[in-house]
């Protein structure tokens, strides 16, 4: 029956040609604009790292050590920590697994000099590559013993290595950064987040992340006079010098991040957090109440607004308007079908079923759907490549992929389906002798 | 026939009048809404800059690693400038307009206890150089400039009174009209800070272009700084007219000799034209805007193509009822105007609800974005947008209409 339909929706379709044309063409441009805002809005929001950020979580607090007169409150939650808090977080071992890390823009070069490159990476205490997973390629990351004694050892990717000394297999050689050399003990593949979730509060650069070109242990970045991006917030006492800066003592700087696999773990860390928090409190180092909490990857993210507002607001956009080209088809399926109740009647009369009317209705609008959703794939791909151009932060998101090719073709048959239902439901309700007397 | 009898019809075919009803509110609220946005990119790229920018070349980010630039490199770098043939005037400034490398704001409150926040520029003879025209007071005197930098090293002198220089609009906001001489203040408890304004200019374009709009983009003042010693410089320098073009290159020879060795192998200054960094610094909007216009067109083909196509079908499927009208004495003009007004009716009820469709998605809209409220002016250019539309789709099917003759009344469709 359904083959037989599909061969009566088709014949249909060739009879009025140019209506078809509109009807398609109107569902393919809603697709293809809904396709291309889903496509982004997907790359920009979802899990950062999959599979590994789920469990991460990041330590907020109000930590501030001095009174500030104009900035009593705390409304928004601060992830930067000093340095010696975090520390002590670390070493309490409270978590799964646990890490420090902020970011870093610096110039690594070899030893005499000659080549030399401006990367970004991360400085980090604790086991950060493991948690992150970030992949190794050949080395280890440091050791817990290398980071104690401040040892300048230091992990680079793949791709800094081949720049900087021809050759990937760099493990053992000698680099210059900052004020010291550092030994690389291990080098890594390119790896980098699907989007930014370190450091959201200092880095503004918009959504997508770079590649991490380099791990170093904090201790010895700070020796070498390697600091991070922005030394964040500082105490009023401290010198307002921001960029690079690695006089640190007054600042909150560093983010301390824990991986916790169950919620009876989450619960238990957010008590050992606020406990900790409170006692620094008493002991008259925090001056505010601190309000310690514990954020999920993806809870953080959207307090920092990672998804541009404009990513948002044309997904709404296109929402809209795919509902728009949505009601239009249907309006306009409707008077294709009730043009043709006279024959509607003949069938009924003959002994056809109300549903069997339906589902003949219904499949001409699916079939309709699925043309619509061919059409929409170049239009998709059009409008991803527009969006590719634009000067935006974000345009490195549009790609198209696999995923939304499955998506495109499944709201392609359920818009066809949907629009179809109302359509096809107001033919076969009509009573067969009244339609026959007036054909 | 009157508008009950139309109403009883519609009422007794409700689908196709139903869906038509719900595309017009749904189209309506979507353009009022992308109208608005579109205005608010727009905004900004038709706010006046009150500078002369013809012959104004401006240089920004140049950043300096390791120690700031000192009074005489800096001194030097200005005397080399002013050197180049056909250079007119050279201001050292914290913040020039369009780019956005340093960020000066602060907040002013004067007599009518309105808070504004503004951007500030600070450089020697900034008035001269971007050509500004001051339309009450006078420009800063040597006397009241004092140093500044970020990073330099140097003492900055307390001033309890600082002289500054408004926009008309600020003038307007702060005092309520006439400024010069007045007193603004810094509200924020912190900086202690009061202004007294010496001079107001027509107009000057903030440099954070993602505020210059809803009526904010000349909310800029001018500080009697000149920069003595700073990490990050920027430079406003005014060509004469007919100067030939190759003065640019001259220009960026000048600053990266100078400033080039200190600032590092990544690191590049941005100097060009005003018109040239201003076409870069809209680039964005002007997509976005583009991008508005796009969807707004697509929609309005699509309802357009909707309603014709739905009143096409009704005028069809009623042809029988029109012939019999005809043959009961309704001539062409009462036909053509019976579905006109049909179409005015439906459409005009689906536009009242699709701008409160527009107002209620707007205010839903911005509890989750930073998105403004959008003005109520804006709720008729959909609607009315609408009606339009609606009366050119059907005045196609509804001229078929009038064409049927009184005789299909005797026979069957």
């Amino acid at each position: 029956m359904f083959g037989y339909y599909l061969e009566l929706a088709w014949r249909r379709c060739r009879q009025n040609l140019s209506m078809m044309a509109l009807l398609v063409l109107t569902m393919a441009i809603g697709i293809a604009s809904f396709m291309t805002a889903t496509t982004i809005f997907g790359a920009l929001s979802g899990q950062p790292l999959p599979g590994i950020s789920n469990h991460l979580y990041v330590a907020t607090m109000d930590a501030r050590q001095t009174v500030d007169k104009d900035n009593n409150t705390y409304d928004t939650p601060q992830s930067l920590l000093n340095l010696r808090d975090a520390r002590a977080l670390i070493d309490a071992h409270r978590a799964s697994a646990q890490f420090a890390a902020a970011q870093s823009v610096t110039t690594l070069a070899t030893s005499d000099g000659k080549i030399s490159s401006l990367a970004i990476g991360l400085m980090g205490y604790g086991p950060l590559m493991s948690t992150l997973g970030v992949p190794l390629r050949d080395g280890r990351p440091w050791t817990q013993a290398e980071q104690a004694a401040r040892a300048p050892v230091v992990l680079i990717d793949s791709k800094l290595a081949q720049k900087l000394f021809g050759t990937t297999d760099a493990v053992g050689k000698s680099l210059q950064m900052g004020s010291q050399s550092f030994r690389v003990v291990g080098v890594t593949a390119p790896w980098k987040s699907r989007t930014q979730f370190l450091g959201l509060t200092q880095n503004s650069d918009g959504p997508l992340s770079q590649d991490m070109q380099f791990f170093v242990p904090v201790g010895a970045a700070l020796d070498a006079g390697v600091g991070p991006i922005s030394s964040g917030k500082c105490g009023n006492k401290a010198p307002v010098i921001s960029f690079q800066s690695t006089d640190l003592g007054h600042c909150r700087w560093i983010e301390t991040w824990v991986a916790l696999d169950t919620p009876a773990q989450v619960k238990a860390y957010a008590r050992f957090l606020d406990g900790y928090a409170r006692a620094q409190h008493d002991a008259g180092r925090f001056a505010y109440a601190p309000h310690a909490r514990l954020y999920g990857t993806m809870a953080w993210m959207d307090v920092n607004h990672v998804v541009p507002d404009d990513v948002s607001l044309n997904l709404m956009l296109a929402c809209g308007f795919l509902l728009l080209c949505m009601i239009n088809v249907a309006g306009l399926l409707a008077a294709r079908f009730l043009r043709r109740q006279g024959d509607v009647a003949i069938r009924r009369a003959l002994g056809a079923a109300r549903r069997h009317v339906f589902a003949q209705h219904v499949v001409e609008a699916g079939l309709l759907g699925l043309i619509g959703g061919l059409l929409a794939l170049p239009l998709t791909l059009l409008g991803l490549w527009i969006v590719r151009m634009q000067p935006v932060s974000y345009a490195a998101a549009a790609h198209f992929s696999l995923g939304v090719f499955a998506g495109l073709v499944a709201l392609a048959l359920a818009v066809g389906v949907v629009v179809g239902i109302l359509p096809a439901w107001r033919v076969c309700r009509q009573p067969p002798a009244i339609q026959i007397k007036l054909a | 026939m009157g508008w009950r009898s139309m109403f009883s019809i519609l009422r007794r075919n409700s689908l196709v009048p139903l869906l038509l009803w719900v595309q017009v509110a749904l189209a309506c609220a979507i353009l009022s809404n992308v109208v608005f946005l579109a205005a608010q990119k727009l905004e900004p790229m038709l706010a006046p800059s009150g500078m002369s920018t013809r012959h104004l070349i401006l240089a920004s980010q140049i950043h300096s690693q390791g120690r700031a630039w000192t009074q005489g490199e800096v001194r030097g770098a200005t005397r080399m400038l002013r050197e180049v043939p056909g250079v007119k005037a050279v201001s050292v400034a914290m913040g020039v307009p369009l780019t956005q490398d340093i960020i000066f704001d602060l907040a002013l409150e004067g007599s009518t206890g309105a808070k504004v926040g503004v951007n500030a520029y600070a450089g020697k003879g900034l008035v001269d150089t971007l050509g500004l025209k001051l339309v009450a007071g006078r420009d800063f005197r040597p006397s009241e400039y004092r140093a500044t930098g970020i990073g330099g090293n140097f003492k900055t002198a307390k001033q309890p009174v600082r002289p500054i220089i408004i926009t008309q609009a600020l003038a307007d906001a702060l005092f309520g009209g006439k400024a010069v001489g007045k007193l603004a203040h810094n509200p924020e408890v912190r900086v202690h800070q009061d202004y007294r304004v010496v001079g107001v200019v027509r107009h000057l374009l903030r440099n954070q272009l993602n505020l210059a709009n809803d009526g904010r983009s000349d909310d800029s003042v001018l500080l009697p700084d000149y920069v003595k010693s700073s990490t990050l410089l920027d430079f406003a320098i005014r060509v004469a007219p007919g100067t030939p073009s190759g003065v640019l290159k001259q220009i960026r020879k000048v600053i990266h000799d100078q400033f080039g060795p200190l600032m590092g192998p990544d690191a590049k200054a941005v100097v060009n034209f005003y018109d040239v960094l201003r076409a870069r610094a809209f680039e964005s909007q002007r997509d976005a805007l583009w991008m508005f216009a796009g969807i707004a067109l697509t929609v309005l083909i699509v309802t357009l193509v909707g309603i014709i196509g739905l009143t096409g079908f009704w005028v069809q499927k009623r042809t029988r009822q029109i012939g019999i009208r005809r043959a009961l004495g309704a001539r062409r003009g009462d036909i053509l105007r019976y579905f006109m007004a049909e179409n005015a009716m439906i459409v005009g009820a689906g536009a009242v609800f699709g701008m409160l469709l527009a107002y209620v998605g707007n205010h839903m809209l911005m509890q989750y974005y930073e998105l403004h409220a959008l003005p109520k002016s804006f709720l008729p250019t959909g609607a009315i947008a609408m009606l339009v539309l609606g009366q050119l789709a059907a005045l196609g099917p509804a001229l078929r209409a009038s064409r049927v003759p009184p005789v299909v009344a005797t026979r069957s469709v």
